[in-house]
């Protein structure tokens, strides 16, 4: 018995609070008013926070990630499609052909100012089959 | 000949010469035929110089018929059924697929088993010498339905042989004009032309990129020749005028004819077609060729702006294209259904 004693663990009571408990509820009511006004500010600097870093990010991300190879991406990849940037270059001659597919052409600007184009047949690895 | 041997370059890239110190512009071998890259400012022509490379060597890997170890030979080379593909094989065969419908299978991926009947079953510089006196049996060309891709799954039907010419050039253009343009500091703008199907992105040179149509690559200075301006989007041009053989006395080119599988016939020998995309204006150039005295009224559907060159030299020019040379290719607001290089691989 002696033995069954010492091995139980003890059993304590806390000691009751200071005052009356009503201060306790007070306290407790309190905790809680406190807690939830942090919440509702950290929701609200989440708020800002994820707004200002989407518009961020979609200042940020270049055109061409979401321009499509689609018939309605009419500027083209990443671009405007329009020669609005003040240093764009003028270019006179030009600068590929577009023939026969699979057909290697070489362009060259002649004195006459048009271009001529010398050719030769290739093995093209894909066809207009 | 214009091109330079520059050492500053990527190995294989020559720099060609032009009168305008603005741009600069490069051209390499690749996929057997020319890749040329422009670009302004000059300075960051290497950076785009490598992006194509890479972009060239993937499609190169993922798509080519010819390429034993490419990823299209050894889905073709087992027996018929279910394949796990790549990201980009699966792209290049939904942008396919979506050329089929929206041509109505005017261009076709399953042309593979007809081209090889007629007797393209090589690269083209092989086949003249072997088979002229051989006889002509043109395959049927089993058509879309038995192709089948769910996302990265593809289900290919027995008898079913994929070429993906009518598009994967353009497919590569768009590709690697993207690429470049996001390769360098997304300043200026950058053209690029595989084999002549030019895809242009960010900013163009004043009045768009200056680009020669050339009805025929042998006729360069006659009235088949136009310069246009390509501001936005892309260009193709498709010709029965190259890539000629001769089988059974006949002599046959490369455009098949999915109801037939002949080689097409029609009044248009060439045809030149802008779009938003060069994956676009290749299908579309091709069906054009295809659909023979019906290319005018498919065309108009499109609203894309053409150009077609009869038999007889005579030129039709479809959808705005412009009349004068050096005048601007201007797209239309909605020309055609989009295809996507991101959302091919879905439900095609």
């Amino acid at each position: 018995m002696e033995q069954d004693r010492e091995i139980r663990p003890a059993t304590v009571r806390l000691p009751k609070p200071p005052g009356n408990g009503v201060d306790a509820g007070k306290e407790r009511e309190h905790g809680l008013r406190s807690s939830r006004h942090l919440s509702s500010w950290t929701i609200a600097a989440l708020v800002v926070a994820v707004g200002a870093t989407s518009a961020a990010l979609a200042h940020a991300l270049p055109a061409a990630t979401s321009a499509p190879t689609g018939a309605h991406a009419q500027a083209g990849v990443g671009g405007t499609g329009v020669s609005s940037a003040v240093n764009a270059p003028n270019v006179s001659t030009p600068v590929a052909v577009t023939s026969a597919s699979g057909v290697t052409t070489y362009v060259t600007p002649s004195a006459a100012g048009k271009a001529t184009v010398t050719s030769r047949q290739a093995v093209a690895t894909f066809g207009d089959s | 000949m214009t091109t330079l041997i520059d050492t500053r370059l990527r190995p294989g890239w020559s720099r060609v010469v032009t009168r305008d110190s603005g741009v600069a512009v490069a051209e390499r071998e690749a996929l057997g035929t020319t890749a040329r890259v422009a670009l302004w400012p000059p300075e960051q022509l290497d950076a785009a110089l490598l992006a194509v490379d890479v972009q060239i060597e993937r499609l190169d890997r993922q798509a080519s018929r010819f390429r034993e170890d490419s990823e299209l030979s050894r889905v073709q080379r087992g027996t018929p059924g279910i394949f796990l593909v790549s990201e980009g094989l699966a792209e290049a065969i939904g942008v396919a697929l979506w050329a089929a419908r929206w041509t109505d299978g005017l261009v076709d991926p399953t042309v593979g088993a007809a081209l090889l009947a007629l007797g393209y079953d090589r690269d083209f510089a092989a086949i003249e010498p072997l088979g002229a006196r051989a006889p002509l049996s043109p395959a049927e060309v089993p058509g879309p339905a038995g192709v089948r891709l769910e996302g990265r799954l593809l289900h290919l039907g027995a008898g079913v042989r994929l070429d993906l010419g009518a598009t994967a050039k353009g497919l590569g253009s768009d590709r690697a004009a993207k690429a470049a343009f996001l390769g360098t500091a997304r300043a200026g703008g950058v053209l690029v032309s595989l084999g002549g199907d030019i895809t242009v992105a960010g900013e163009p040179p004043r009045g768009g990129w200056p680009v020669l149509v050339a009805d025929d690559h042998r006729d360069t200075a006659g009235p088949g020749t136009q310069v246009v301006r390509l501001a936005a989007g892309a260009i193709a041009t498709s010709s029965i005028l190259c890539r000629r053989w001769e089988r059974a006395g006949r002599l046959l080119h490369h455009i098949v004819d999915p109801r037939t599988g002949l080689p097409a016939e029609g009044p248009w020998r060439t045809a030149s077609v802008a779009a938003a995309s060069c994956a676009e204006a290749n299908a579309a150039s091709t069906a054009a060729i295809v659909a023979g005295i019906g290319a005018e009224e498919w065309l108009a559907t499109t609203a894309l702006p053409a150009r077609l060159v009869g038999h007889d030299g005579g030129v039709r020019l479809l959808g705005g294209w412009p009349e004068e040379d050096g005048g601007q290719i201007r797209l239309g607001a909605c020309a055609a259904d989009g295809v996507s290089a991101g959302d091919s691989a879905g439900a095609r």
